[in-house]
């Protein structure tokens, strides 16, 4: 474990746990492909990167019944975000908005988890994350140049 | 004995506690208030849910049951209710998930319909019976095909709900890439095996077919306690 193998990319973990299955919320999902994807695609069978159409779909969250399990007040809402850049920039552009807001946001493939960096204030309010949530929703808008419709508060975890 | 002024069903429940009445009256009670009700313990053996499980499921169903009409039966409108709470939103995934669980094809969904879609959410419930469902989740005119059209509608409706924006060229690359890759006989449609192959080269498409909260049902509802049988099959 000392060898400097493991250190790369190692972001240590935070003291508390997050609910198993709730962290979908903090994956912003990049779908647009790079230009360069676009022609490489048009002369080659697609690279692995390139959503399909099923995959797309199912992010619907109007195909989520887990609606049926929860109460009137605690509806939650989700946003979905697209952006022109190419995947890896916007990942730099997540990691970027991500430490903006206090977060530290932890890349593996192309999936994006993301934690307050730092020590949590103890029993924190759902509006401490409401608010972390929202800094990084305006720091990630901003970085992606308005071509996200309006940021609606993300989903609002206690963990 | 002394019956205090309860709802009717838990005065029911009292009598049947106290042995006033027997589990044909009950159940027969039961049965005339909520069409379609079955002995949650049929139920269970007959999914992958315990009978704790399925009583939980009755709890959730009489709320949704009864929150527009009180008939003891889900209405599109109710199940619209439940899902975004929110009775005049209708789309075409809810309208496709509703009909899909309207079994019978009534218009409405009662208990038995309810508890057994539900199963097939279930983690435990068999690969094959959610390959099925997808599938006829996504064969919108039910002419047992996927098709490049149904896509394309099913595509849009997402893109409208979630106010992504996403060229029309765009759009139609990604049904030509994905059309192109499920569809082996090129014939513009998915058949079920080609959905079936296609599935298990990509398995994250069957996510939306797991339902994390079952797990958890017994303790969002925790009303069920009072209108255990559990206790009476234990003894």
């Amino acid at each position: 474990m000392e060898d400097a193998w493991f250190q790369m990319d190692y972001v240590p973990a935070l003291a508390y746990e997050c609910e198993e299955g709730k962290d979908d919320a903090d994956d912003v999902r990049a779908v647009y492909p790079s230009e360069q994807d676009m022609e490489a695609d048009k002369q080659m069978p697609k690279s692995s990167s390139f959503i399909n159409a099923f995959q797309l779909i199912a992010m619907s969250q109007d195909l989520d019944l887990s609606g049926l399990f929860e109460e009137k007040d605690e509806v939650k809402e989700k946003v979905m975000l697209v952006s022109d850049h190419a995947i890896d920039d916007t990942m730099t552009k997540i990691q970027a908005a991500a430490a903006d807001a206090n977060l530290l946001a932890e890349r593996s493939n192309n999936k994006m988890k993301m934690y307050p960096s730092g020590k949590l204030p103890r029993r924190s309010p759902r509006s401490y994350f409401f608010n972390l949530s929202a800094e990084f929703c305006k720091s990630l808008s901003s970085l992606l140049k308005g071509k996200l419709m309006s940021c609606v508060a993300a989903q609002a975890e206690e963990c | 004995m002394l019956i205090p002024m309860l709802p009717l069903e838990k005065t029911i429940h009292a009598l049947w506690r106290h042995n006033e009445i027997g589990d044909v009256q009950k159940r027969t009670y039961l049965r005339i208030q909520f069409p379609g009700y079955e002995n949650p313990v049929a139920l269970a053996s007959e999914t992958a849910f315990s009978v704790s499980e399925v009583e939980a499921l009755f709890e959730l169903y009489k709320s949704i049951s009864g929150s527009v009409i009180d008939d003891g039966l889900i209405n599109k409108e109710e199940f619209q209710l439940a899902l975004f709470k929110n009775q005049k939103k209708e789309n075409l995934f809810a309208n496709r998930i509703f009909d899909l669980f309207d079994v019978k094809k009534k218009g409405f969904i009662d208990f038995g319909d309810f508890v057994r879609s539900l199963n097939v959410f279930h983690r435990n419930a068999p690969l094959e019976e959610k390959i099925d469902y997808s599938f006829k989740l996504y064969d919108l005119d039910g002419t047992g095909f996927i098709e490049r059209h149904g896509v394309k509608q099913m595509l849009i409706a997402l893109l409208c709900e979630s106010q992504m924006k996403l060229a029309d060229e765009t759009v139609e690359i990604i049904l030509d890439k994905t059309f192109m890759e499920a569809d082996a006989d090129q014939d513009g449609k998915i058949d079920r095996s080609e959905w079936q192959n296609f599935v298990s080269k990509y398995p994250s498409l069957l996510k939306i077919m797991t339902l994390p909260y079952l797990r958890d049902i017994t303790t969002t509802f925790p009303s069920f306690v009072f209108n255990s049988e559990v206790d009476e099959i234990a003894t």
